[in-house]
């Protein structure tokens, strides 16, 4: 009998399934390790908020994914779409799964879409790369597309070029482009970070009707719990290319057992806290990649900090069903 | 766009100004003039030819005569071929000179393009680093070097191609001066196109375009060449200017009868008028082509607009 109200992800394969990759840079300054052996897994229908702040490594997840990095860049491990590895595939391969198996909506929409051509063309393009249809075809789909993003005058749009558009509508445009070739899986790196607080809210809107639409398991990437709290099934924490904790957004805010996590939850602006004039911040720096520790990589800014944290790597362990942690605290207070 | 091509066309006009006044000038500050020969001739003769092409008038009246006559469209005579105006003679030349200068300008983008696209596909590899090497030297190498050296190989020891001479224009004839003008632009706009082609490849919307899927070709061709090309376009005027001053240094060493080698000869002669018809024809054809590729950039960004 199934258990209600139970995570999906027990009942069903993954869609994607990520496990120990790591992604290292190879820089003038030495190897810098942007992802530490990290492990998710996304089911149909299921959202995962990916939080960490600049630097964490959260993009480059989703960039060694899909064989984006950047020319220094090189990802280890495995990566499995609807069972099939993927990671590292040569780009022939990978191309059937850009776009039409997994695809991608990058954080700032002004320099994302190509500048040189009309968006209709950008937006069928995508299409006819994977589907045998006809220009005709494409443009409908197109259209059709922009409607389902709403936007006000979809034909109008198609012949616009991106500059011609506002930053929201732009964010919109890349929307459509990602799911003009129905994705099963939909990558949104900081889909709203470029954009104003009220473009914000809407952007976020329209990815959570389009998932339900579209049927998409969503990774979203964001700096900000105040967007994962509104649309997210899951959260994990990054810190340092790692991850710090991981469970059902509910635990992550009402029953963190992470300091980190804690001190995310902490900085969120409060509408309530009334004569604080400042805002609360995680003291310090995220840690230099570059030098890569032996312990904790949270352990100079924790509160809780003590002898292990140092120098042992915390084990990424169950607190609870679906709700795992890297920490030597057996149970924070 | 209209308006503004015309406002240019307007602000041409001090330019080109400036450079007739500079050039006559110059010309006339050169010792000598288009009559001493080697035999003199008599005071009498001398005296009648002067008053006949009006040298003996003051500087600045002859200067204002000439410009009067170009506003007409009036090169005035030439000195040293005393039957033909110059604007007969620029007629017969041009169109040799620009039958050699568009192969080389055609030829220096086709190769010079493809040579950088590719170092840029192949970046920090053994083929970029090959290309750019022998770039570096097409640039360093002045063409009256890599004329002869051309010659040399392909007419003497070869003998595959005439080494100098128009004949009758035919492409074996145009074969190595076109090479040898086209050399250096070659190399320049090859270094332009790796050069902005790498940049272009890292921006964001390229990594977009892959994300979507598209095969490699149609990212780099559809989504990378246009934004590249742009240094490339704004480099045209300056390279028909380089081709314009290397076709001087070409027609002579291939002996070509062409616009550059009048002005050569026109310079030796101190046949004024010629040289400064030729001054004035390039330098307007310089003007118009700088006019053209700015029109060209709005072509090629959609958010460049002129008003």
């Amino acid at each position: 009998m199934p258990v209600i109200g139970q995570s999906p992800q027990y009942s069903e394969q993954p869609l994607l399934e990520v496990r120990h990759l790591d992604v290292r840079f190879t820089t003038p300054e030495g190897e810098v390790k942007a992802v530490d052996d990290l492990e998710f897994s996304l089911v149909r229908g299921e959202t995962l908020g990916v939080v960490g702040e600049s630097g964490s490594g959260k993009t480059q997840v989703a960039h060694a994914m899909l064989g984006l990095l950047a020319e220094n860049g090189r990802a280890t491990g495995s990566v499995r779409f609807a069972g099939e590895e993927i990671l590292n595939l040569p780009a022939k391969r990978l191309n059937r799964i850009r776009g039409a198996g997994m695809a991608l909506v990058f954080q700032d929409p002004m320099t994302s879409l190509n500048p040189y051509l009309r968006i209709g063309p950008q937006l069928s393009e995508a299409l006819m790369a994977h589907e045998p249809v006809s220009g005709r075809q494409a443009r409908e789909a197109a259209c059709s597309m922009l409607d389902a993003v709403h936007l006000a005058h979809p034909r109008a749009c198609l012949r616009a070029y991106p500059h011609e558009l506002s930053g929201g509508m732009r964010q919109r445009v890349m929307i459509a482009m990602a799911l003009i070739c129905r994705p099963r899986v939909l990558i949104a790196d900081e889909p709203s970070t470029a954009l104003d607080a009220t473009v914000q809210a809407r952007i976020l809107e329209l990815l959570s009707e389009l998932k339900r639409e579209f049927e998409l398991a969503m990774l979203l990437i964001t700096h900000d719990l105040g967007v994962v709290a509104g649309t997210c099934d899951r959260v994990l924490i990054m810190y340092g290319g790692r991850t710090m904790e991981e469970a059902a957004v509910d635990d992550i805010f009402y029953r963190s057992q992470h300091p980190y996590t804690r001190g995310l939850l902490g900085a969120l602006p409060r509408l309530d806290a009334a004569g604080v004039s400042r805002m609360a911040a995680i003291p310090g720096q995220p840690p230099s990649l570059l030098e890569p520790q032996p312990g904790c990589p949270f352990e100079k800014r924790c509160d809780y900090r003590f002898e292990p944290c140092k120098h042992q790597r915390p084990p990424l362990e169950n607190v609870s069903a679906g709700h795992r942690k890297a920490c030597h605290h057996e149970k924070l207070p | 766009m209209f308006r503004y091509s015309v406002k240019r066309f307007l602000g041409a006009g001090p330019t080109l100004l400036i450079l007739v006044a500079l050039a006559f000038f110059l010309m006339r500050a050169a010792p000598g003039g288009p009559f001493d020969a080697e035999r003199p001739v008599s005071p009498a003769v001398r005296a009648n030819l002067e008053r006949a092409y009006h040298l003996d008038e003051p500087l600045l009246q002859q200067f204002g005569r000439y410009v009067a006559g170009l506003v007409r469209g009036d090169f005035g005579p030439s000195f040293q071929y005393p039957d033909y105006t110059v604007t007969e003679l620029i007629r017969e030349g041009f169109p040799v000179s620009l039958r050699i200068g568009a192969f080389a300008m055609l030829l220096a983008l086709l190769a010079g393009v493809t040579a950088g696209i590719l170092a840029a596909l192949r970046q920090n590899r053994a083929a970029d680093a090959g290309i750019m090497a022998a770039a570096m030297t097409g640039i360093s190498i002045p063409n009256f070097v890599i004329a002869p050296l051309l010659i040399l190989l392909f007419a003497v020891h070869l003998d595959w191609l005439p080494g100098g001479g128009y004949g009758d224009g035919s492409l074996r004839y145009l074969m190595l001066p076109v090479v040898a003008l086209a050399l250096p632009q070659i190399a320049y706009i090859a270094r332009l196109t790796r050069g902005s082609m790498v940049e272009v490849l890292r921006s964001p919307f390229i990594r977009t375009a892959r994300a979507k899927g598209l095969p490699a070709h149609t990212v780099v061709l559809r989504h990378a060449l246009k934004p590249a090309l742009l240094p490339v376009v704004s480099y045209l005027g300056p390279a028909t200017a380089a081709l314009i001053t290397g076709s001087v240094v070409i027609e002579q060493i291939f002996g070509i009868p062409g616009l550059g080698r009048f002005f050569v000869q026109g310079a030796l002669n101190r046949d004024y008028t010629l040289v400064l018809g030729v001054v004035v024809f390039y330098g307007a054809l310089i003007v118009v082509l700088n006019l053209i590729v700015d029109l060209l950039y709005a072509v090629l960004d959609p958010r460049v607009r002129y008003t």
